[in-house]
């Protein structure tokens, strides 16, 4: 069984994730609006990896960068759940998905502007209050910038210290930015804060034009992704979990299981 | 945050849902498409997969502009996304009446595959802990997860396509999850039986103690003949987990 690395579940993977003898992941990741208030044969199918596996969430609705006021309602679900399935980390976008009372379940980028730093660290704060835990936020990748003032590290940075939350350490993203955005995706690394990384995820991409990658967790993780990853583990203070994603064009499981494993052998390289 | 900074978030998410241009500051050229493309691929996904007859009813124009008009005019309410495709009946009930015109059975169909998705996915019920003993003397104890759909069109019978105003009557349809399986199953009922699960389900009271009620309601008054006629429609409820024995 890996001992750092996991994977993003999916209902795609049927009873063949459990059944197959080279997935053995650290853990396993859902985000809990696929999972909340279901029952019937998916929660009994959560249960049977739940009682194998450790379980952390990714949420997607949290929308934490939105004008419109925070959902407690729903946030009072998430806290339920995670109770419910002992969930160890609860992760979000650093984006909002919510706007003018209207879900858009995507993730759109928060202008870099000091305003904007202000008004999502007060929100990080209070769901952290309302949740008695950290929230871990993700560098989302982003195809544009919208209204910025400041850069995109200074952004992230005051967030991470304003709010005295958690960063999820996205290395797919930051390589998909830098490209994007024409940035060193190792000098952004470097200017971050670090010791605030709680978690990693790795995950391939789409790159659909000469200057455009796309986020789709659709593809493989390429080797320029790997070994940025590389780079980045060997700068933190000391382990932290890594979870592997894939979210369409999902391969057999024995070929996800060695992307696993690949991660996992860096990491035992890295960390042991 | 500042009213300006609000305002740009604002501008992102209306193109997001409407596909209208817009002057965003500080965006990259040619670059905006993605979030719009992005977006609504997400939610016409969801809305196909809710509601496949739905899709091979309609015509494609038909289908693509109920997706945009869905998502432009309407504030998607649901934070969870499988949820989201239940408010697309309300908005086609309030805004389509040009599509429940030409298709009179496109709301109970709408109706009918949103069921089967509530279903599958609906929180586990509590089972009532006493048995069916009989199916005469004793009260029947009903799998909690169903429900009997009222309907005015067949959908449930026939394909959607081949349905018209012709069609128009009383038919009965009980929804279950089957409890070993998790598997969600429709059950076409004749208005009688119809009835009596409704009866049933609402009382503690068993078929023998149903007599007269019966007898009024249908004009059947031998017991024998009743029972006879109501076992195999009980026999196929137990084996497939709506009655509990």
């Amino acid at each position: 069984m890996a001992e750092f690395v996991g994977i993003g579940y999916r209902k795609d993977f049927g009873n063949a994730f459990l059944e197959c003898a080279e997935m053995q992941p650290a853990f396993i990741e859902v985000a809990p609006e696929n999972w909340i208030e279901v029952g019937g044969y998916w929660k009994n199918e959560l249960r049977k990896v739940a009682d194998k596996y450790p379980i952390f969430n990714h949420g997607l609705s949290l929308s934490i960068g939105s004008p419109d006021p925070v959902d407690f309602d729903f946030l009072e679900k998430v806290k339920r759940f995670q109770s419910e399935w002992d969930v160890k980390i609860y992760s979000e976008h650093l984006s909002y998905s919510k706007c003018d009372n209207a879900h858009l379940y995507d993730l759109l980028p928060i202008p870099f502007r000091q305003d904007a730093v202000d008004h999502v660290s007060e929100r990080i704060q209070r769901v952290q209050d309302f949740l008695g835990r950290k929230l871990v936020i993700e560098i989302v990748s982003y195809y544009t910038p919208v209204a910025a003032e400041m850069s995109e590290v200074d952004f992230i940075n005051a967030i991470l210290d304003k709010a005295d939350c958690e960063l999820l350490f996205d290395i797919n993203n930051i390589y998909v930015n830098g490209f994007n955005h024409n940035y060193d995706p190792k000098g952004f690394i470097d200017s971050l804060d670090l010791s605030r990384v709680k978690y990693i995820h790795m995950a391939g991409h789409d790159k659909v034009s000469d200057d455009l990658i796309i986020d789709t967790h659709g593809q493989p993780i390429i080797d320029p992704v790997f070994d940025l990853f590389e780079y980045s583990i060997g700068k933190l203070n000391g382990p932290v979990p890594v979870l592997l994603e894939r979210d369409f064009n999902i391969p057999e499981l024995t070929e996800l299981a060695q992307e696993l494993n690949h991660l996992e052998a860096i990491c035992q390289n890295v960390w042991k | 945050m500042k009213d300006q900074t609000i305002e740009q978030q604002q501008l992102l998410a209306a193109y997001c849902r409407n596909g209208v241009d817009v002057e965003i500051l500080g965006t990259t050229d040619g670059r905006l498409h993605n979030y719009r493309r992005l977006v609504f691929n997400v939610v016409r996904d969801a809305l196909s997969s809710t509601y496949p007859l739905t899709y091979n009813l309609l015509e494609i124009n038909e289908w693509e502009d109920l997706c945009k008009s869905f998502f432009s005019d309407h504030k998607c309410q649901d934070p969870q996304v499988w949820r989201m495709p239940f408010e697309l009946i309300k908005y086609v009930q309030e805004f389509k009446v040009d599509l429940t015109k030409k298709y009179p059975q496109l709301i109970e169909l709408l109706h009918f595959e949103w069921l089967e998705v509530e279903y599958y996915m609906m929180p586990d019920q509590k089972f009532p802990e006493e048995k069916t003993k009989d199916l005469w003397t004793s009260p029947w104890q009903l799998n909690p997860e169903s429900e009997i759909m009222h309907l005015t069109y067949p959908v449930h019978l026939k394909n959607a396509r081949f349905i018209s105003r012709s069609d128009q009557g009383m038919y009965f349809c009980l929804i279950y999850r089957q409890p070993d399986t998790f598997k969600v199953k429709f059950l076409n009922l004749s208005p009688f039986f119809a009835w009596l699960l409704s009866r049933v389900k609402d009382s503690s009271v068993a078929l023998s103690e149903m007599g007269q009620e019966i007898e009024d309601a249908f004009n059947i008054s031998d017991p024998e003949a009743l029972k006879e006629n109501i076992r195999p429609f009980f026999e196929k409820l137990v084996a497939d987990g709506m009655v509990v024995t």
